[in-house]
C-alpha cells in the first residue's frame, strides 16, 4: 500500500499549467539566444563588447559558473554518501541532474566564446598538453562522462519501476525508460554490480570534480595578472563551487517540492540539514575570499592597486559589495538560525547565493582584464570599459535557460526522488520497527539517528 | 568693499608672481622667444656622419625644450652655404640630420667643415643662427693579438695633409647591448704621434665566438667634435647561450612536451578513463545477465 503511494507520488508526472508556461518561457529565451548566436556567427565576435583587453567577458564568467554549480553532483552524491550521511539520499538525483545539465552547458559556452567554433577540432588535433586549456577540455569531458554514468547507473532500478508501471506514465516516457533500462531485472548479481559501480564512481568522481574546478581556476592563475596571480585559486574556486552547487540544490529542492508536491519526501528536515551544510560552505568560502582580497590589499602592490581599488571603491565596487553582502553574509545570517533553515527562507538564501555566485564569477574574470600590468594607451574608449552587448546577454541567458530546460526535461522523464531507494528505506524502517509520521516529516534515511525511536 | 576686493586681487597677483615666476612667463606666452640653438658633429668610423641639434628656451632659471622648431642646416663649400636639410625638433627639442654619401664625398676635399644652422623667424620664435667649425679627423683602432694591446691612432687634416693630432682626450670601451664598459683610464691623452696605448686584460663574455667590439671615443672635442672608431676582436670568453629552442619546454610545440608533463597527466587520464571503460563494461555485464535470464 505504501509502495503504491510512493509510486504514485514519485513516478514522472505530466506538466501542469505552470510547467507548460515554464517550458515555454525557457524555450523562448533559448530561441532569442540562438538568434543572437546566429548573429555572432555571421558577424563574428565584433557583435560582443569584448575587445583587445577584455577578451573574456560574460561567456567565460558563465562558463566558470556552470563548472562551479556542476560540482554539487560530487558533493551530494559522492562526499555525503561515502561519509554515510543518509539524509541526503532523496537529494542525490536532483544533484546529479544539476551536475549533468550544468557541465553540458559549461562545455557548450566555451565553444560559444570562440570566434571560429569550426576550428574547435584543432584543440583536439593540435592541442598541447602544456596548455591549461587542453587540461580543461580533458577534465570537463571526463567529468561529464562520470556524471552521466553516475546518474544512469543509479537510475537503473527506477527505470525498471517505470517500465513496470507502464500504465501510470506516458508512452514516450515508457519508451525512453525501456530503451535505457529494460535489461535491469534486479537480480542479486545485477544489484551487486550496480552497488560496485556506484562505489567506484563515488570514489572516482571526487578527485575528478576537484580537478575540474581546480583546472578551471588554473586557466586564470597560470597567467600573471593582477587578481589572478594567486596560489590560493584552486581551493578558492572549489570552495565557491561547493557553495553555489549546494545552494542550487536548495533552490531546486524548494521548486520541485512545491510543484510536484513532494513534501513527504523532501522535508523540512532536509532543508535544515542542507541549511547547516550551506552555512558551513559559505563560511569556508568567506574565509577564502578574505584571504584572496585582504592579503593583496594589505600589501597594495602598485601594479595591483588599480585592480583592487576598482573592486573596493571604484567602477566595480557596487557589484563587489553587493556580492559579498547579499551573496555570502546575508545568506549566512539567514541560515544560522533554525527559523532561517525552513523551506522558504532557505529558498531565498539559496537564490541569493546562486545569483551572487554568477556575478562573483564576472568580478573574477573581467576587472582583472581591464587592469593589465602595462598601461593601456592609444586605444579607443570602448577598450577601456566592458559592458556586454544584447547578443552576449541573450546568449548567456539562453545558455542558462538551456541548462534549466535540460534539468526540467530530465526531471520530467526520470523520478526526481529515487523510488527504489525510498522504498528500500521504508522497508528498513519497518524491519527495525521505527515509528514514522510520513505526513509531517519523512525521515526514512534517519533510522540510525538519535531522533528516531523504536516502538 | 570695492577697495577690499581690489586689494585682495592685487595681493593674490603679487603673491603668485613671487611664489611662481613661471606664471609671469605664461602671461607673456604669446610674445616671441629667442631660442638657444646648439649644434654638434658626430662621426662614426668615417662612414656615418650626422649633425645633432638641440633647441631650447630659457624659462626662469632653467632651459626647456622647444618642440617643432624648424632648423635649416648648411655646409659651407667654396664660400657657398650648401643646404644639408631641414630638421623639425622633437618633443625633447632635439633633431638629427644624417649626412648623405655625396655630402661626405664633398667633405673629403675640405680642410675644415663649417656648418651653419638657422631657425627662421616664426610667430613664436625669433630668428637664431649658429655656427660650428670642425677639423677633419680620422681615428683607427689597432690591436696586437699576442699581448692584447690596443693602440688608437688619431689624425687630423692640416693644409690637405693628415697629421697626428696631439692632446685629444679619448676613452676606449667595449660595446655592450645596453651600454659600454670602460677599458683602462677614463681620460687618455693622445701623444705627439696622435696615439694612445692600452692593454686589454679583462675577462669578459663575448658573443658565441668570443667576439667583442672595441670602441674608441672622442666626445665634445672643441676642434674635432664627436669621433668614434670601432674594431672587432675575439678577446672575449665565448658565450654558450642557454638555447631552449627545439627542446622539451612548457612553451614548445606539442611534440616537444616535457617528459614529466607527458607521463603524469596522461597516466592520470588513462587511470580515470580506464575506470570509465571498466564501468561501461559492468553495464554490459548487467545486460548480459539479463539476456542469460531470458
Amino acid at each position: 500500500m505504501i509502495q503504491e503511494k510512493i509510486y504514485q507520488d514519485l513516478l514522472p508526472q505530466k506538466f501542469g499549467r505552470a510547467g507548460k508556461i515554464w517550458v515555454t518561457v525557457l524555450v523562448a529565451i533559448c530561441l532569442v539566444g540562438a538568434i543572437a548566436y546566429y548573429r555572432q556567427l555571421k558577424y563574428g565576435l565584433s557583435v560582443t563588447a569584448m575587445r583587445d583587453y577584455v577578451s573574456w567577458g560574460i561567456y567565460i564568467s558563465n562558463f566558470v559558473f556552470f563548472v562551479a554549480i556542476s560540482l554539487v553532483g560530487s558533493l551530494i552524491t559522492a562526499v555525503l554518501q561515502l561519509t554515510q550521511v543518509r539524509w541526503s539520499t532523496p537529494l542525490t538525483r536532483i544533484a546529479e541532474i544539476i551536475a549533468v545539465s550544468a557541465i553540458i552547458f559549461a562545455a557548450l559556452i566555451i565553444i560559444v566564446d570562440m570566434g571560429r567554433p569550426d576550428r574547435f577540432i584543432n584543440v583536439l588535433i593540435y592541442g598541447r598538453i602544456q596548455s591549461p586549456i587542453l587540461w580543461d577540455v580533458i577534465v570537463i569531458t571526463t567529468y561529464l562522462v562520470l556524471g552521466v554514468l553516475l546518474l544512469y547507473i543509479a537510475l537503473l532500478p527506477d527505470l525498471a519501476i517505470i517500465i513496470k508501471h507502464k500504465d501510470k506514465v506516458e508512452g514516450w516516457v515508457f519508451s525512453i525508460a525501456k530503451f535505457l533500462g529494460s535489461f535491469w531485472k534486479g537480480t542479486p548479481e545485477q544489484l551487486r554490480l550496480k552497488e560496485k559501480s556506484i562505489t567506484i564512481l563515488t570514489v572516482t568522481i571526487i578527485p575528478v570534480a576537484l580537478a575540474i574546478h581546480t583546472v578551471t581556476s588554473w586557466l586564470f592563475a597560470m597567467t600573471y595578472r593582477p587578481g589572478w596571480d594567486s596560489t590560493n585559486f584552486g581551493a578558492y574556486f572549489v570552495s565557491g563551487a561547493f557553495l553555489v552547487g549546494a545552494a542550487g540544490v536548495v533552490v531546486a529542492m524548494y521548486i520541485f517540492r512545491k510543484f510536484y508536491s513532494l513534501q513527504n519526501y523532501i522535508t523540512n528536515s532536509h532543508f535544515n540539514h542542507m541549511g547547516k551544510l550551506v552555512v558551513m560552505l559559505a563560511l569556508v568560502y568567506l574565509y577564502f575570499n578574505i584571504n584572496e582580497y585582504l592579503v593583496p590589499a594589505f600589501k597594495m602592490k602598485k601594479p595591483e592597486e588599480q585592480h583592487l581599488l576598482g573592486l573596493f571603491s571604484g567602477e566595480f565596487a557596487p557589484l563587489f559589495w553587493l556580492v559579498v553582502i547579499m551573496g555570502m553574509i546575508v545568506p549566512i545570517i539567514i541560515m544560522l538560525f533554525p527559523r532561517g533553515r525552513k523551506p522558504l527562507p532557505m529558498f531565498i538564501a539559496g537564490t541569493l547565493i546562486v545569483v551572487g555566485a554568477w556575478f562573483k564569477r564576472f568580478l573574477i574574470v573581467t576587472p582583472t582584464l581591464l587592469h593589465p600590468f602595462l598601461p593601456m594607451s592609444n586605444v579607443p574608449d570602448s577598450y577601456l570599459h566592458y559592458f556586454p552587448t544584447w547578443e552576449e546577454w541573450a546568449i548567456t541567458a539562453g545558455s542558462l535557460a538551456g541548462a534549466l530546460l535540460i534539468m526540467t526535461f530530465l526531471t520530467r522523464i526520470f523520478p526526481i526522488v529515487p523510488i527504489e531507494e525510498t522504498i528500500k528505506g521504508r522497508m528498513e524502517e519497518e524491519s527495525v520497527g521505527t515509528h514514522q509520521d510520513y505526513s509531517e516529516d519523512w525521515k526514512t534515511r534517519q533510522v540510525i539517528t538519535p531522533k528516531t525511536h523504536k516502538v | 568693499m570695492k577697495t577690499m576686493l581690489r586689494s585682495s586681487v592685487i595681493a593674490y597677483i603679487s603673491f603668485s608672481l613671487i611664489c611662481d615666476p613661471g606664471i609671469s612667463i605664461t602671461a607673456y606666452a604669446q610674445e616671441k622667444v629667442s631660442p638657444r640653438l646648439d649644434i654638434a658633429y658626430f662621426q662614426r668610423d668615417s662612414a656615418a656622419r650626422y649633425l645633432s641639434i638641440k633647441v631650447r628656451k630659457k624659462i626662469g632659471k632653467r632651459f626647456e625644450p622647444v618642440a617643432e622648431a624648424d632648423v635649416n642646416v648648411f655646409l659651407e663649400i667654396s664660400g657657398e652655404n650648401v643646404p644639408l636639410g631641414k630638421i623639425a625638433s622633437n618633443a625633447k627639442g632635439e633633431g638629427k640630420i644624417l649626412l648623405s654619401a655625396d655630402v661626405i664625398t664633398s667633405m673629403n676635399d675640405l680642410d675644415e667643415y663649417s656648418f651653419y644652422a638657422e631657425i627662421p623667424e616664426t610667430d613664436s620664435l625669433e630668428e637664431v643662427t649658429e655656427y660650428l667649425v670642425i677639423k677633419p679627423s680620422r681615428m683607427r683602432v689597432e690591436t696586437n693579438d699576442s699581448d692584447s694591446s690596443i693602440r688608437v691612432m688619431l689624425e687630423s687634416k692640416t693644409d690637405g695633409n693628415w697629421e697626428p693630432f696631439e692632446g685629444a682626450e679619448l676613452a676606449v670601451f667595449i660595446q655592450r647591448r645596453f651600454g659600454k664598459i670602460l677599458i683602462g683610464e677614463e681620460f687618455n691623452i693622445t701623444d705627439e704621434n696622435g696615439a694612445v696605448e692600452l692593454t686589454f686584460d679583462t675577462e669578459i663574455p663575448g658573443d658565441e665566438n668570443g667576439s667583442l667590439t672595441l670602441e674608441s671615443a672622442i666626445e665634445d672635442n672643441d676642434e674635432l667634435g664627436n669621433v668614434y672608431a670601432t674594431t672587432n676582436k675575439r678577446w672575449g670568453t665565448p658565450m654558450v647561450a642557454a638555447d631552449k629552442f627545439d627542446r622539451r619546454t612548457l612553451w614548445s610545440t606539442r611534440d616537444k612536451t616535457p617528459w614529466w608533463l607527458l607521463v603524469f597527466p596522461n597516466a592520470m587520464i588513462a587511470g580515470v578513463w580506464g575506470v570509465i571503460i571498466y564501468l561501461i563494461l559492468l553495464i554490459f555485464k548487467m545486460k548480459r545477465i539479463s539476456r542469460e535470464m531470458k
